[in-house]
């Protein structure tokens, strides 16, 4: 836990400078974990507002202080899955739509000011990112969570509230997909 | 069942996990900008203004639909002043109007037959 249960219990209580400090202890986490998520690094900071604001009208529901964490993933993970959800009901993508990150690498890339590893990052962000673009918002979440995040089964019964082995079968199915997706693509280049 | 539909029988690729690693690595998470915590703040107080305009306008409402009920059982217990001008009487009253009327109208049809026979019986007794 990166705060104490008592803080927890104060912003509960409605206390603003509370819920400030969980915001702050928590963001750099979130923002990570919705930037591996969603992949699109200009939206991550409204998702991860989303997620806070989520948490503020929702916190006088949490019974227990000790399952803070897991609930805040699972915010996480819905704040995400909905904006996943809404990405793919407008897939045309038009030069406006491209994201100020890209818009600059590929300037930098045609200038080369870009050294070699960060263009290979690039490649591995966009073949990733195109790989779980072709399976569902679920799988692509759930994959996320358990190869990129590294969140352990356990932990990942407790945010989706599911069986051990229902979530194995999830995984394996979601896997088999994306390994048929990649099968489809070109290799990526290492 | 094709081993495929066995998940513990499973191997995870590696080239899929090398991948996701690799993925990790690349994406390196985001500094929050300055306005993160102010926008925050914006947007939770204008979620509030909403839930309070909502919440203002669904009590107006059942404040309103309560009256209209209260109102109305009023009215529906107020003797006399829900009877229709066309049923001036009760359902049964109507119900025994109308028996009394076809009973009055009753009437048995007259057999010759039998009244020549009535009177030959009346002649025999005598």
């Amino acid at each position: 836990m990166l705060v104490e249960f008592d803080l927890i219990k104060r912003a509960q209580g409605g206390d603003s400078a509370a819920f400030n400090q969980i915001v702050l202890a928590y963001r750099k986490r979130i923002l990570g974990t919705i930037a591996r998520l969603i992949s699109r690094v200009e939206d991550v900071e409204d998702v991860a507002q989303e997620v806070f604001l989520r948490l503020f009208f929702s916190l006088d529901q949490l019974r227990s202080p000790e399952v803070f964490e897991t609930w805040l993933y699972r915010l996480t993970v819905n704040a995400a899955y909905d904006y996943l959800r809404k990405q793919r009901r407008r897939p045309e993508s038009r030069m406006s739509d491209l994201s100020e990150q890209q818009v600059m690498m590929a300037d930098a890339a045609a200038s080369g000011k870009f050294d070699a590893e960060e263009q290979r990052k690039r490649r591995v962000r966009e073949s990733v990112s195109s790989l779980l673009g072709a399976v569902s918002e679920e799988d692509r979440i759930l994959l996320t969570l358990k190869e990129v995040e590294g969140l352990s089964l356990k932990d990942l019964e407790k945010i989706y509230k599911v069986k051990e082995n229902a979530l194995k079968v999830r995984l394996f199915r979601a896997r088999h997909r994306v390994l048929r997706a990649l099968g489809s693509t070109s290799p990526v280049e290492r | 069942m094709p081993k495929d539909q066995f998940p513990e029988a499973y191997e995870p690729a590696p080239e899929l996990s090398e991948l996701f690693r690799q993925y990790h690595e690349a994406c390196e998470p985001p500094e929050a900008g300055a306005n993160f915590m102010p926008v925050l703040w914006e947007k939770i107080e204008a979620r509030q203004t909403v839930f309070t305009v909502f919440g203002r306008s669904s009590k107006a409402l059942v404040t309103c639909a309560l009256a209209a009920s209260l109102m109305m059982g009023i009215y529906v217990a107020m003797p006399g002043k829900h009877i229709n001008p066309f049923y001036t009487v009760s359902y049964v009253e109507a119900l025994a109007v109308d028996q009394a009327l076809q009973t009055a109208e009753y009437s048995e049809p007259v057999h010759a037959d039998s009244l020549v026979d009535a009177q030959d019986a009346e002649f025999e007794l005598l």
